[in-house]
């Protein structure tokens, strides 16, 4: 062990051995030899011939002469060299560790603290050792530490127990635990360490991405609807178009047969409702994505709505639209979609107007436009209320000049854009009244 | 009372698709009857002579195509009646109504008349 033959060393005295800066405490052993007393375990450090240090338990007992007087004293050393090593890496990695790494009694009272526990919880080493560990539960968790007890008495690990435990300034923390057993020398249970990982980023990112599939989900729900909704509604019109022009043909052919010039300006019309309906789908998947942006310009709002209404009653001159217009509304706004706004509400008016009469009117008040258009048709009833802003929903089924069911959606996206609002007030049977509000300047 | 064999009857809501293929079943020598939703079409069923064949759309007010269907085949007078669905809908969307051919519109009309022509 410390290189030394027999011959060398018999004779010489143990100081050899020794190295200088342990003398004084090697004389305290002796001193304890001295008055007949056995030194046991003394852990302490060596010298080999070549220079290097050696730990060392040493067991030291007095020899005793025929009259019984401490004649000298032997010594049993043993290299501890390795354990020391094993020793400092393990506090080594203690220390370092990112993991709080604590140890306590059977009884729930800290025996060690680490680095980590201290930045976790907020309490120092000399705060915690000696106190107990029930210091960083939550009153409403204090079970969970008798569990945890429980567990270790009988010699279990709790593994990877996700919790909650609490700061010393109150913080709540989630932490992911593994406490094992500390099996004394006897074999028996003696304490527990316990190893506590902070994982509130990772449950608040957990939390989030929950969040995030989610959206994701009604998101592809919400688009395989718009799919499903914009084949059907696309499909009505080309079904009449595919008719119209299988007749064309078909009359076309009759010997001194000739086209119907009122089946080519319904094919005209069925493509006018097909190039809306793919307007309003493309508005819709703007909206949706965020990407619907205004042009805003300065007009004057009444003649838009003579000329919205204008185009109606070509359309459908049995039908009196009435107008109660203020002179000139000037505002900022995007034209075109107030102009759909307008042709909405107008359309829909004479799609369930019943062929009544439809009046509106248009005002200013508050630094607002008022917009109003009434019918006096088949109303919606309170529960269809509720929902007709909703994409896709129409009160009523589809009737022959049926609309698209993204049109109050759409309308109600626009007015929003501009910051404005529009209502409906209605009772069926006696008609509706939609109301918009648009903030006449930026 | 027999069928009727030049007699096709049309269920559809929508009044161009309606008036459009009547006009052309009628080009091909059939008598048809048009109705705009599927209680139209039973109030018909219950007072008149049967029709060969029945050509319906699935969405419709008042009684749609489901309710129509399932109302025809509680009444042994008339589950004989063959049925072809004509939908904007996907085809599985007529799975349950024992159609004898389901179409999905923008429908193939010799398709349709070929059927209808196998069947009268």
């Amino acid at each position: 062990m410390f290189g030394y033959k027999a011959a060398e060393a018999i004779g010489h005295s143990t100081n050899l051995i020794i190295p200088p800066e342990h003398r004084a405490s090697e004389n305290v052993v002796l001193d304890r030899i001295q008055s007949g007393e056995k030194v046991d375990h003394f852990e302490t450090v060596r010298q080999t011939k070549d220079g290097r240090r050696l730990n060392i338990s040493l067991t030291v007992s007095p020899i005793r002469n025929a009259a019984g007087e401490v004649a000298g004293a032997s010594e049993i050393a043993r290299d501890i060299s390795d354990r020391k090593r094993l020793e400092s890496l393990l506090t080594a990695i203690v220390t370092s560790s990112s993991d709080a790494i604590v140890s306590k009694t059977l009884e729930g009272i800290v025996t060690s603290w680490n680095p980590s526990a201290e930045r976790m919880f907020g309490y120092a080493a000399a705060e915690m050792i000696g106190k107990s560990i029930r210091l960083i539960i939550p009153p409403e968790r204090q079970a969970e530490e008798d569990y945890v007890l429980s567990k270790i008495r009988s010699g279990e690990t709790v593994d990877h127990f996700e919790t909650i435990r609490q700061s010393k300034d109150g913080r709540r923390l989630n932490i992911s635990l593994t406490v094992s057993p500390i099996v004394g020398p006897d074999g028996v249970v003696i304490g527990a360490s316990k190893i506590a990982r902070d994982i509130t980023e990772k449950k608040q990112l957990e939390r989030e991405q929950e969040v995030v599939r989610e959206q994701l989900a009604e998101a592809l729900a919400g688009r395989d609807e718009f799919i499903a909704i914009a084949a059907h509604e696309l499909r009505n019109p080309l079904n009449v178009l595919t008719l119209l022009w299988r007749l064309i043909d078909r009359t076309s052919r009759v010997p001194g047969g000739t086209v119907d010039p009122t089946l080519i300006e319904k094919s005209r019309a069925q493509l006018a409702r097909l190039s809306l309906l793919v307007d309003r789908l493309l508005d819709v998947t703007r909206i949706r994505a965020g990407t619907f942006d205004l042009y805003r310009e300065n007009f004057e709002l009444c003649g838009l709505i003579r000329e919205v209404t204008g185009r109606f009653s070509i359309e459908n001159p049995a039908i009196s639209i009435s107008l109660e217009l203020e002179p000139q509304i000037e505002g900022t706004w995007d034209r075109l979609r107030v102009d759909q706004v307008i042709t909405n509400l107008v359309s829909n008016a004479i799609r369930y107007g019943m062929q009544r009469p439809i009046q509106i009117s248009a005002s200013t008040g508050a630094g607002q436009a008022v917009v109003i258009v009434k019918d006096h048709g088949i109303g919606i009833s309170a529960e269809n209320l509720q929902r007709i802003f909703e994409r896709f929903e129409r009160a009523e089924p589809r009737s022959s000049n049926h609309g698209l069911g993204m049109g109050l959606w759409i309308t109600k996206q626009i007015v929003e854009a501009h910051r404005g609002t529009v209502q409906v007030q209605s009772a069926p049977g006696k008609g509706s009244t939609f109301t918009v509000l648009l903030p006449v300047g930026e | 009372m027999a069928p009727a064999n030049d007699s096709v009857m049309v269920v559809e809501d929508d009044a161009e698709s309606r008036a459009h293929l009547t006009q052309l079943l009628q080009l091909e020598g059939f008598k048809v009857v048009a109705c705009s939703n599927g209680a139209e079409a039973l109030d018909y069923l219950t007072h008149s002579a049967p029709p060969c064949v029945i050509i319906m759309d699935i969405r419709m007010p008042v009684m749609d195509g489901a309710e129509f269907r399932a109302a025809m085949l509680r009444d042994a007078r008339l589950t004989q009646i063959p049925v072809v669905v004509i939908t904007a809908f996907e085809p599985p969307a007529a799975a349950k109504l024992s159609a004898l051919r389901v179409f999905r519109k923008p429908i193939d009309f010799d398709s349709l008349l070929g059927v209808i022509k196998k069947t009268c």
